[in-house]
């Protein structure tokens, strides 16, 4: 192994995020400033902020381990508009974003870490997927050599006990039950970071024996529990498809929360991999001590990034557009069953009923555009990387840039479009058929558009009757539940003379039915009682 | 010694090192210590040719840090060309040498030794001009004075910098090093550090302290309490009405803005400016004054309807004129577009003032107290 480097193992003592929460934000200066440049292998006395370690962690890999120059995840500043240029006969546009921007193949693995969720990276070979998966252990504080002996490469021959352990032979033999069988663990099981290579080359068998670890972090084998705990999961496949030598368990595939892609690399940054190879320096060998998390500082990490908070405004706009995916109008006659998923339940292409809708604009319908909903997994998932972003930018709370940045690597695996829709028959949006990062986040902004449009931040009656309803029924007398009663059978008549079905509509209506519902049983009650 | 490149031939014009100077001694005597320094430096890409010229204009450095050594009896001369393999004498001060040649390789390895750039600035002028403080405490002092230079540099403000920590004794205690670099920066004018060197500076000993501030030791401790208290005052310093100091300026000339600046209340200091569509905060005191973008703060709306002073100022400026203002104790005569008082941090008696033919703000003491 090599000497640590001085200049491979220093990390940035000055803060990498002016104004961040962990950021002193007053306008004084201190001695930590002043001294910034100097080289700082060590935490300050003290201790950094934990998301300012987590930046210190990001910087250092895009500085020093993975060349990545490539800002995909974009912010800019509201005062700033980003300034764009256009390119070639396809008027490629390249954005100049006014904010902290990063490259996605580095910071979603890293926030994969923060929150101990699941990380697909997927990319051609040798593009650095196992790399980065590597480095991830190594943060987690493991030496070098554990992490690569713990990571799990998938062939077609893995089976469920050379993945997590194996029975003792003379327990084999010699046991009377299986509760006597004592298994041999392996030590990857209980690791903070956990690495499965080409996941998609393992056998379905094994595949669903690991979705019991990914998704409930306890595996069994012959009757006995090993109980893996909270840990970061990377998974690489070099086929975004699942095409690998097995196709990947959809519920398997539904238990990840992001998919980040190995962009190509930028051949004008050859000479850091001439330099890199000359220098005989490997990066995963030098991480620097002032980047590791131990884990206290893990746990504390995730702690921290749960409890920032998901404003109401954000948190809308969220809901909107969830909304308008689930619904099909034609799948069922009751209200509830009128979705995708009765549709596929069915055996019946989603496409094929959407085709009978009539009366929508099937271009501006954000829902034409897919053939499923969102999960609730995968609602969680998006809450929780959306929180991660925000802890990372040091916002004080999630804003709709931090939660627009996450989705579609959240949602890349999880909503499939319909590639038969007419919003992609345009030939300017031919490329979103095959780039599903753009395509998710144009879905999300259009929604946003059509809420802005909609005014629904200020003129939300739903949203009013629900909140009415969530400060309690008690005390509320009967003329007070009438007048709910009647406001709200008031707003359902009110769409029925002008309001198509949308998706945001369908569901408010069920959230008035559920409210309705609500007040009716209450009213039911009042009278009984006599109050 | 294991000179970078090997046996290869040094490039037509790099300079070479001479071996006799006390740079040379002080390599060859530690030669152990030095080579792995090298090797890591090539090791980060650092070419030989850069290393050797480095090496070169660090010469004089070595020399200025040695110089009040004397030498001893058995002295190599050093008109007396060393064998390369013979036995190399140690020279008094090596240590700080030392500091000084390992600093320069990490520079030159992190392509940050060039001609005008403030770190190598720091290494060749500002080393020399504290050579007592390198003698002293050689690794300490060197890397946080090449480290500190870097910031000091962006205000233009190094050669005063330097000259405030030359005329300063060098610390008796290696931890005082920090404190001492930071009280001088903000006393030769890095006003953000303030309250961080006031700080500082109390917990110096009186006989350190003193010469940093420009003030005699046995009044440092009543000059920093009253220093506290109002910002805008300081031995010497004028306490009558008049321009205390003047912030900002047109960008062409160095200074922040292309458009006309305008003075509001606001922001953490109190003093705040709109200028080119972007708020901005007035970090200012009697040494030196600055001005931060704020990100997060928008004042303008403050620029159409400007609030009346009140107290002092108020009085001073009811039913002024539009231009010129009268009761200002300004070198012009301009009409103002903004006159905003200290407020409790600095007092009423003290204004910041914006006009109208003017991309810098003044900072006014008016006559009279606070109301």
């Amino acid at each position: 192994m090599n000497a640590p480097d001085a200049d491979l193992t220093q990390v940035s003592a000055a803060p990498t995020r002016a104004g961040a929460r962990s950021v002193p934000r007053g306008l004084a200066l201190d001695v930590a400033h002043l001294f910034a440049d100097e080289a700082a292998a060590e935490p300050a006395a003290g201790g950094v902020p934990l998301d300012e370690k987590l930046r210190q962690a990001y910087f250092w890999m895009v500085n020093h381990a993975i060349i990545s120059p490539h800002y995909d995840v974009e912010f800019s500043d509201p005062a700033r508009p980003a300034t764009t240029f256009h390119l070639g006969d396809s008027r490629a546009a390249v954005d100049l974003p006014t904010d902290q921007s990063y490259s996605s193949f580095v910071l979603l693995p890293l926030l994969t870490f923060a929150v101990r969720g699941r990380c697909l990276l997927v990319g051609g070979p040798g593009r650095g997927k196992t790399a980065s998966a590597i480095l991830m252990g190594v943060i987690a504080g493991y030496p070098v050599r554990e992490v690569r002996r713990a990571m799990q490469h998938g062939h077609p021959q893995l089976t469920v006990q050379d993945m997590f352990g194996t029975p003792l032979p003379r327990d084999l033999v010699n046991a009377e039950s299986l509760a006597d069988i004592d298994v041999a663990w392996r030590s990857w099981l209980g690791m903070r970071v956990k690495i499965v290579d080409e996941y998609n080359r393992i056998p379905t068998r094994t595949q669903s024996a690991l979705l019991t670890v990914l998704a409930d972090g306890y595996v069994e084998v012959f009757d006995q529990v090993y109980e893996t705990g909270a840990s970061a999961w990377y998974l690489t496949a070099n086929d975004d498809a699942g095409g690998g030598t097995f196709q990947v368990v959809d519920a398997l595939r539904d238990r990840i929360d992001v998919v980040v892609k190995a962009l190509a690399f930028n051949s004008r940054f050859l000479g850091d991999l001439v330099a890199r190879a000359e220098r005989g320096l490997r990066p995963e060998e030098n991480v620097p001590p002032g980047v590791v998390f131990d884990a206290d500082e893990h746990d504390r990490l995730h702690r921290e990034v749960l409890a920032v908070p998901f404003p109401a405004p954000v948190r809308r706009r969220l809901e909107h557009f969830a909304s308008q995916l689930e619904l099909l109008e034609r799948a069922a006659w009751q209200l509830e069953y009128r979705t995708k998923d009765t549709a596929r339940l069915a055996g019946v292409d989603p496409h094929l009923l959407a085709l009978a809708d009539d009366g929508r604009d099937r271009v501006e319908d954000v829902g034409a555009q897919t053939l499923n909903g969102l999960s609730v997994r995968a609602l969680q998932s998006l809450v929780l990387y959306a929180k991660a972003m925000a802890y990372f930018r040091g916002n004080a709370e999630v804003t709709l840039a931090d939660l627009r940045a996450v989705l579609p690597f959240v949602l890349h695996d999880k909503l499939q479009p319909d590639l038969a829709a007419p919003a992609f028959d345009d030939p300017e949006r031919e490329p979103l058929r095959t780039d599903r990062v753009s395509w998710i986040r144009d879905l999300f902004d259009t929604a946003c558009r059509q809420h802005d449009a909609a005014d629904l931040d200020r003129d939300d009656p739903v949203g009013d009757v629900l909140a009415e309803l969530g400060q309690g029924l008690d005390g509320v007398d009967e003329a007070t539940v009438r007048t709910r009663l009647a406001r709200i059978e008031g707003l359902l008549a009110r769409w029925e003379q002008a309001t198509k079905l949308h998706g945001d509509v369908y569901d408010d209506a069920l959230a008035l039915k559920y409210a309705h519902q609500r007040y009716s049983a209450y009213l039911s009650w009042l009278r009984w009682s006599g109050a | 010694m294991t000179t970078p490149g090997g046996d290869a031939p040094a490039r037509p014009g790099a300079p070479v090192l001479d071996p006799g100077s006390t740079l040379g001694q002080v390599l060859r005597a530690h030669a152990a210590t030095v080579d792995p320094w090298l090797r890591a430096a090539q090791g980060l890409g650092a070419e030989p040719a850069s290393v050797r010229a480095a090496l070169a204009d660090v010469v004089p450095v070595a020399d200025a840090l040695t110089a009040t050594h004397p030498a001893p009896a058995d002295d190599t001369p050093t008109d007396a060309a060393p064998t390369p393999d013979g036995p190399a004498p140690d020279v008094p001060g090596a240590d700080a040498v030392l500091a000084v040649v390992r600093t320069t390789l990490d520079l030159v390895a992190r392509g940050r030794w060039h001609t005008g750039r403030a770190q190598r600035t720091a290494v060749v002028q500002v080393l020399p001009a504290l050579a007592p403080w390198v003698r002293a405490h050689p690794t300490h002092v060197v890397p946080a004075v090449v480290a500190a230079a870097d910031v000091v540099a962006r205000t233009g403000l190094l050669d005063a910098w330097s000259a405030r920590l030359a005329a300063a004794p060098a610390p008796a205690d290696a931890a005082h090093v920090r404190p001492a670099l930071l009280v001088a920066a903000w006393r030769t004018g890095l006003v953000r550090y303030r309250d961080a060197a006031l700080d500082a500076a109390a917990a110096l000993p009186a006989a350190l302290a003193g010469p940093l501030l420009g003030v005699a030791p046995d009044d440092v401790a009543d000059v920093l309490t009253r220093h506290r208290a109002d910002r805008w005052w300081w031995p010497q310093a004028p306490d009558g009405p008049g321009v205390l100091r003047r912030v900002g300026g047109f960008a062409a000339w160095g200074g922040p803005w292309v458009g006309l600046p305008v003075a509001v209340p606001g922001g953490p200091t109190g003093w705040a400016v709109v200028a080119d569509g972007q708020t901005w905060a007035v970090v200012a005191d009697v040494h030196g004054a600055g001005v931060v973008p704020l990100d997060d703060l928008d004042l303008s709306a403050a620029v159409e309807a400007p609030p009346r002073p009140r107290g002092a100022v108020g009085r001073l400026l009811a039913g002024r004129a539009a231009a010129p203002e009268p009761a200002l104790p300004v070198p012009w005569q301009d009409a103002t577009t903004g006159v905003v008082p200290g407020g409790p941090a600095t007092g009423d008696d003290v204004v910041l003032v914006s006009r109208a033919h003017s991309y810098a703000l003044d900072v006014v003491r008016v006559a009279g107290g606070p109301a």
